[in-house]
């Protein structure tokens, strides 16, 4: 095969020129399929991070030191009942069935419910005290149990929208409407990503993905080079990644080395140097092809690290178990951010049993990912969080307290928690009133929680901007403060 | 009001007169408990027992109202005496007047009431009533803020208790709720009430004005003016001229003169809520500041003309009228073929920079074309064009593209963009709209017909309202029922009105005049001169207008709906009622009526005194023949965008463009042509622009201009641009022979990559090959909001959510994923292969066709290698001549230059 040396000569291109005779030399072997080049150009990559300094997915260094390199965000859509799950409320089991006083309707909205013709309804599902610390958690809970010591739980996050679309689009952008970039394009805005074969931001979805679809993992007004990677669980990882049916790999790879050295040529003639960005993305995408299968490929982990996350269950469990162990492979490949979706916690009504099962489906996969990154050394560099658009109201809707009856979406008051990457584990911020209502001390806005993420990967929420119509935007807009009590 | 029966009834009138007579003997104690609740609204009884400590029920006052079930009770405050029911607290410090004061106890529990009326009193005659609060709140109740806080404390336990005191006539008093919800106090107030003599009248001294300008002023400029100024006016209000200082802000007024209370920035400056206590974020004033402002306030709030201050209209360039200047002077006359090319010339001069050579002929009609029909030319035009050498080949070929359909199918995409057309409702059920194409096929004729720009606008606002409306007139307001549409179960319905209402107003602003409205919704605009108020009169003027869709027939149907400003942008808290206008740094609107209406409006936007109009469809216009504007912030011209690298070009063009050009006169140079602009002509102008040395340029870029302007502000050359996602796939169809160019009618909806179910929902059955032809053009694909055509996506493609001025331009590994692996391309790829085959050639002439169709020009020798080299692979890989040939056409499809418009 011959090779035609670029006219241009210097700097960074002549770095890419060394890449390329590798490139083309491993190919030209006639015997290497895309698996063995990936290998190679797996140990390469030191060269590839330092031979595209100009690529908006390097890696860059913080504003400031921060402990986690990495996030998990696993967002369980529909709106978690903070009331069964993180934040006991015995009064509200005592006033069970009770008309909910008046004040607490003072400009709230509803959904579904008539506030008049509801009741308080207390949780039917006990709380222990998990860990060293006495984490108070639901019993429906026992393995994410079993990491309290590791988790900063707060119970007084709130903000002010009251649907599944424009809360996830809160929780995730920062702003209830569309158009804004997700909290996965800033982390890659803000620090590149660290894989050279994957993309810097991936998302997963468990069997219904987020109402606002494209919008939860989208680069809204940044570049689209930071929109999140839709990956699937099974089959085809990410979109387009087979070469079609009929191009052998030694064809594809002629291909390949033809665009190549075609794009070199013009390179020389229009000296634009967006043509050497594209020829960098399709030698991403090429290593993509190769890395993304065997990243899929869940036969290599062990049948002990199998069981702890619960992959082979039988029936739904298994699935998303499969996509939080996915999870920790990505991270582990220098991902920068994972969102794992699952919208089924819209519990309107028959809250007791949804729940017992939802959480039977969830607990041990996170729980699993959990201890499976402790044990790897990744919890400290990871930063893992349990998402959701909002909680669920004190009073039912549907009916009066029992087996049928449900909650609706509660914005006001709510819980989450975050664990690793610097997290101070064992404790909680922020507390509700009686009833779950609002917050009664330390209440957390989602801008807050966001600039609390940002602080987490050592970046700064006042200064990662981006200017856009004229202004300097931000993912916590005007507002937000770190949550300094979670930090560890 | 009503009393709900309730054991203490018997001892109180079902509907007690109020109290006449001595309260001396109820104030000196030994009353019994008179207690009676209003029942909340839920309409059940409160659980509220008899306290059997509580003293014997006589007396003339009474509690009537606790707006939650929590107990309080009546009793008498003395040292060691409990203030509240649910705690043993005792008060262990106690002011001697206040001994034997009649106590309302309340429960500590009942600590995050938010209500303005929760505790009503009803008093038999004047009394001082004092509200005593726990000295650790942060934070006070709003409603007490303006009570006087007393000298003298209290203590409960070892924990002071500030004491706020009114002087209230008999009758009726009401206390809100302790406001704790957040930072407040820690515990509950309670109360203490004590007979007083009436209110005393104390006249406010006159406030000497010569004290204004020795004190007030200075401090008003030092801590004051810095937000609420000449640069900034927060909330709308302005306190460095006397007449915006006296008008107030959006919400509230500022300086009631004599009166402290109704002053919000007296209110402001005291609260105890430091989200709203001014200066915001910064120190507090001291209180003999504050104190300063009262009895400035309090005595008339003087403030002498000498210090009156006048408003400066904005001396922003783009709201000044537009100029008319004058044609420069430059050496280079012989590169000089428009007026454009002497303003962009001159400015080059003046660097020290020369223009870029012209591109080769190729590259002009490559260029051309797709700027003008977003496709390839054929093979044909091609050559024909590249063998024509006559002067007039240029031209001729710009008329014919100008001509052609594929113009107003091109332009439309990008008109398009800025409607946020898409045929779905978006948020949750995203349902789809079976009839948006007429709309969008609206558009494309409009400009096919070049309908003028002005009447362009007209139709689009308010075609409905012209007199003799017809259905092409009810399909070009189809623009505004673009809105995104929520018909979730729990939607509220009024909130998604009242936010359509905000879409429509937000994408005028910004299509016509250029301006990020929204930022004046919840405030007024930090930088450009827009008051929350005046974001509200433009809302105003589609309030009125309702949207509907009954079958095939769009509606706009007027409705009476009075706006108010909506308080920190929230619907929820109506402000002061406006009427439509304009703002006030634009020229004035001269309705046709007593109110003004859209067609007011859209009237008013292309009237020749509006300066923004023509300046922002002109930068738009120059935006996609150049990649950028000469605004390169084409979404924003206020204060914060960036100003336009050549205004007096931009002026000239702009001026010819709403007035048409008038005459030949002082623009000609020597050696100019005459070019006929008609007026708001989007042809002519884009003719004028096409036809400069400026646009032919090469979009090469040689090392010396590069270091001086990286940018390419100066226009020193033309700038390479990645095409638009639709074009990508365009140029795909084109080249394999498979595009079919059928205009107008109901979108199409392309195969899909494979396993794209889990994301889609159940949405992407609306994305399986549903009839239609699948090879039309870009713009023909079904447009669905939440799940974009995932190959346009990838592309940067408009999504339909919002207003979009500017596409991205981005460089990604899925770009590259997509155009190797989607199955639309490999189809393009497959059959661009077979078109070599077929082609009755030899090798290297395929070549040269592969070339022209994907590049429009032959390879060079250096590139001709690289072919030859890939079909030895090929051949060495399969030997299949289908494998060899759809290699070459995937190969060519991949190319950088062949999704690049040079």
């Amino acid at each position: 095969m011959k090779y035609v040396p670029a006219p241009v000569g210097g700097g960074p291109t002549d770095i890419l020129q060394t890449r390329r005779n590798f490139l083309t030399a491993s190919a030209g072997g006639g015997v290497a399929g895309l698996a063995a080049l990936a290998g190679l150009l797996e140990r390469d990559g030191l060269l590839a991070r330092e031979s595209a300094p100009a690529s908006p997915l390097a890696p860059r260094p913080p504003h400031s030191f921060g402990r986690a390199k990495n996030c998990i965000l696993i967002f369980l859509a529909g709106g978690t009942s903070h009331l069964e799950l993180f934040d006991p409320k015995p009064r509200l089991v005592e006033l069970d069935g009770q008309p909910i006083p008046e004040s607490f309707l003072k400009g709230v909205r509803f959904s579904f419910v008539k506030p008049g013709q509801s009741v308080l309804m207390g949780s039917r599902h006990g709380f222990r005290k998990y860990g060293e610390c006495g984490l108070e958690l639901s019993e429906l809970l026992p393995h994410i149990g079993a990491c309290a010591d590791e988790i900063g739980l707060v119970r007084s996050l709130h903000h002010g929208a009251f649907d599944h679309a424009p809360g996830e689009l809160e929780m995730l952008t920062g702003r209830d409407q569309p158009g804004r970039p997700s909290l996965g394009a800033w982390l890659t805005y803000g620090l590149g990503s660290e894989s050279q074969n994957l993309p810097g931001f991936v998302a997963l979805i468990n069997q219904r993905g987020p109402v606002a679809r494209a919008m939860a993992w989208g680069a809204g007004y940044l570049p689209s080079v930071h929109q999140g990677v839709l990956l699937r669980g099974e089959g085809e990882p990410i979109l387009n990644l087979a070469t079609p049916g009929g191009i052998s790999v030694e064809q594809h790879r002629a291909q390949l080395d033809a665009v190549r050295r075609l794009n070199q040529v013009n390179v020389g003639r229009s000296r634009d140097p967006e043509i050497e960005t594209r020829m960098a993305a399709y030698e991403l995408a090429f290593r993509m092809q190769s890395a993304a299968p065997e990243l899929i490929d869940l036969a290599s982990e062990t049948g002990e690290t199998r069981e702890l996350y619960g992959v082979d269950r039988a029936g739904q469990p298994g699935m998303f178990a499969r996509n939080c162990l996915l999870a920790r492979r990505l991270v582990e490949r220098g991902v920068r951010m994972v969102t794992l979706f699952q919208r089924t916690w819209d519990h309107h009504k028959n809250l007791d049993g949804d729940l017992q099962s939802q959480c039977r489906e969830v607990d041990q996969p996170i729980g699993g990912l959990l201890r499976d990154l402790k044990r790897r050394g990744l919890l400290e560099s990871t930063l893992v969080i349990w998402g959701t658009e909002f909680g669920r109201t004190a009073i039912t809707e549907n009916a009066r307290p029992g087996n049928e009856a449900g909650r609706d979406h509660h914005p006001h008051c709510f819980s989450l928690w975050l664990a690793g990457g610097g997290v101070r584990g064992g404790t909680v911020v922020g507390a509700s009133d009686e009833l779950g209502w609002h917050p009664a001390s330390d209440p957390v806005h989602t801008h807050d929680f966001h600039a609390t993420v940002l602080h987490l990967l050592g970046l700064d929420h006042t200064r990662l901007t981006y200017r856009h119509r004229g202004l300097e935007q931000r993912l916590t807009d005007v507002a937000g403060r770190v949550v300094e009590p979670l930090l560890g | 009001m009503s009393y709900h029966a309730s054991p203490f009834q018997v001892s109180f009138p079902p509907s007690p007169p109020f109290w006449v007579g001595s309260v001396r003997h109820w104030l000196a104690g030994g009353a019994r408990l008179l207690v009676v609740l209003l029942a909340f609204a839920g309409g059940r009884a409160p659980s509220l027992e008899a306290n059997d400590d509580a003293p014997a029920v006589e007396g003339r006052i009474g509690i009537s109202r606790v707006s939650s079930d929590r107990k309080y009770e009546l009793g008498t405050a003395r040292l060691r005496a409990a203030p509240y029911i649910d705690r043993k607290y005792t008060l262990r410090k106690l002011p001697e007047r206040l001994v034997d004061a009649r106590m309302v106890r309340t429960s500590m529990d009942d600590d995050y009431v938010t209500t303005d009326d929760h505790l009503r009193l009803e008093l038999p005659e004047t009394t001082e009533v004092i509200v005593a609060v726990d000295a650790h709140g942060e934070r006070l109740a709003d409603w007490l803020k303006p009570w006087s806080l007393c000298e003298e404390t209290l203590a409960v336990d070892n924990i002071d208790y500030r004491l706020y005191r009114r002087i209230v006539p008999p009758g009726i008093v009401t206390l809100g709720g302790n406001d704790r919800r957040m930072t407040g106090a820690r515990s509950n107030y309670f109360v203490l009430l004590l007979p007083a003599q009436e209110i005393p009248e104390t006249p406010a001294l006159p406030f000497p004005v010569e004290q204004f300008q020795q004190q007030v002023w200075p401090l008003l400029q030092r801590r004051c003016h810095g937000c609420h100024g000449a640069d900034l006016q927060e909330g709308g209000l302005r306190l460095d001229v006397r007449s915006r200082a006296l008008q107030g802000g959006d919400t509230a007024v500022a300086i009631a003169p004599g009166s402290n209370t109704d002053s919000e920035l007296l209110v402001r400056l005291t609260t105890g809520n430091s989200a709203k206590r001014m200066p915001l974020g910064e120190e507090p004033l001291s209180e003999a500041e504050i104190g300063l402002l009262q009895s400035w306030v309090e005595g008339g709030a003087p403030w002498p003309d000498s210090l009156a201050g006048r408003e400066v209209p904005s001396t922003h360039w783009a709201f000044q009228p537009i100029g008319s200047p004058a044609v420069p002077e430059v050496r280079g006359a012989e590169w000089v073929r428009t007026p454009i090319d002497v303003f962009v010339l001159s400015r080059l001069e003046k660097a020290g920079l020369t223009p870029s050579e012209e591109a080769d002929r190729s590259t002009l009609i490559r260029r051309l074309s797709l700027d003008l029909r977003g496709i390839p030319p054929t093979p044909e035009e091609l050559r024909a064009f590249v063998a024509d050498s006559s002067p007039e080949a240029w031209s001729q070929l710009v008329e014919r593209f100008l001509a052609g359909p594929q113009f107003g199918e091109r332009w439309a995409r990008h008109w398009l963009d800025l409607a946020r057309f898409a045929e779905s409702d978006g948020y949750e059920n995203d349902n789809p709209r079976p009839y948006a194409w007429h709309y969008r096929d609206w558009v494309i004729s409009a400009i096919n017909a070049d309908l003028p720009f002005n009447r362009f606008t007209v139709a689009q606002l308010a075609g409905d309202l012209l007199e003799g409306a017809g259905s092409a007139e009810r399909l070009a307001t189809g623009l505004h029922r673009n809105t995104l549409q929520n018909s979730a179960g729990g939607a509220d319905a009024e909130e998604f009105r009242t936010r359509a209402v905000k879409d429509r107003t937000a994408v005028t602003a910004t299509i016509w005049l250029g301006l990020t409205w929204q930022c004046a919704e919840c405030h007024t605009h930090k930088y450009d001169p827009i008051a929350q108020r005046e974001y509200y009169q433009l809302y105003a003027f589609f309030n009125n207008a309702d949207h509907a869709q009954e079958g095939e027939a769009a509606t706009l149907r007027e409705s009476e709906r009075v706006t108010r400003v909506h308080r920190r942008g929230n619907f929820l808290e109506p402000g002061a009622e406006v009427r439509p206008g304009v703002p006030a740094f634009l020229p004035e609107l001269t309705p046709r009526g007593t109110r003004a209406d859209r067609l007011d409006l859209a009237r008013w936007l292309v009237s020749n005194e509006q300066p923004l109009t023509p300046r922002v469809a002109v930068n738009a216009i120059w935006q996609h023949l150049f990649g950028v504007g000469l605004v390169p912030t084409a979404d924003n011209f206020g204060v914060r965008g960036e100003p336009p690298s050549h205004p007096e070009l931009l002026d000239w063009l702009a001026l010819r463009f709403a007035r048409g050009r008038v005459q030949p006169g002082p623009d000609s140079s020597p050696g100019v042509p005459e070019l006929f602009l008609e007026p708001w002509s989007r042809k002519s102008l884009i003719r004028l622009i096409v036809n400069s040395s400026v646009y032919r340029q090469s979009s090469h870029s040689p090392a010396v201009p590069m270091a001086e302007d990286p940018d390419n502000r100066l226009l020193w050359r033309q700038n390479r641009l990645r095409l638009e996602a639709e074009a990508i796939r365009d140029v795909a169809l084109a080249a394999s022979g498979l595009l079919v160019t059928q205009v107008g009618g109901p979108s199409i909806q392309p195969v899909l990559p494979r396993g794209l179910g889990e994301a889609s929902d159940l949405k992407s059955e609306r994305f399986q090959e549903t009839g239609g032809n699948p090879y039309r053009r870009g713009l023909y694909v079904h447009t669905q909001r939440t799940f974009p055509y995932p190959f346009f996506a990838t592309f940067d493609g408009a999504d339909g959510n919002s207003c979009l001025v500017q596409r991205d331009r981005s460089t990604t590994p899925l770009q590259a994923l997509a155009l190797l692996n989607d199955p639309a391309m490999e189809e393009c790829a497959r059959r661009l292969g077979t078109r070599l085959q077929a082609a009755t050639l030899d090798e290297s002439a395929r070549l040269g066709l592969a070339f022209e169709l994907c590049l429009s020009r032959q390879p060079e020798m250096e590139e001709r290698v690289i072919l030859q080299d890939l079909l030895e692979s090929l051949r060495g890989a399969s030997g299949s001549d289908d494998a060899l040939w759809q290699g070459v056409a995937r190969t060519l499809l991949n190319l950088e230059q062949t999704i690049t418009r040079e």
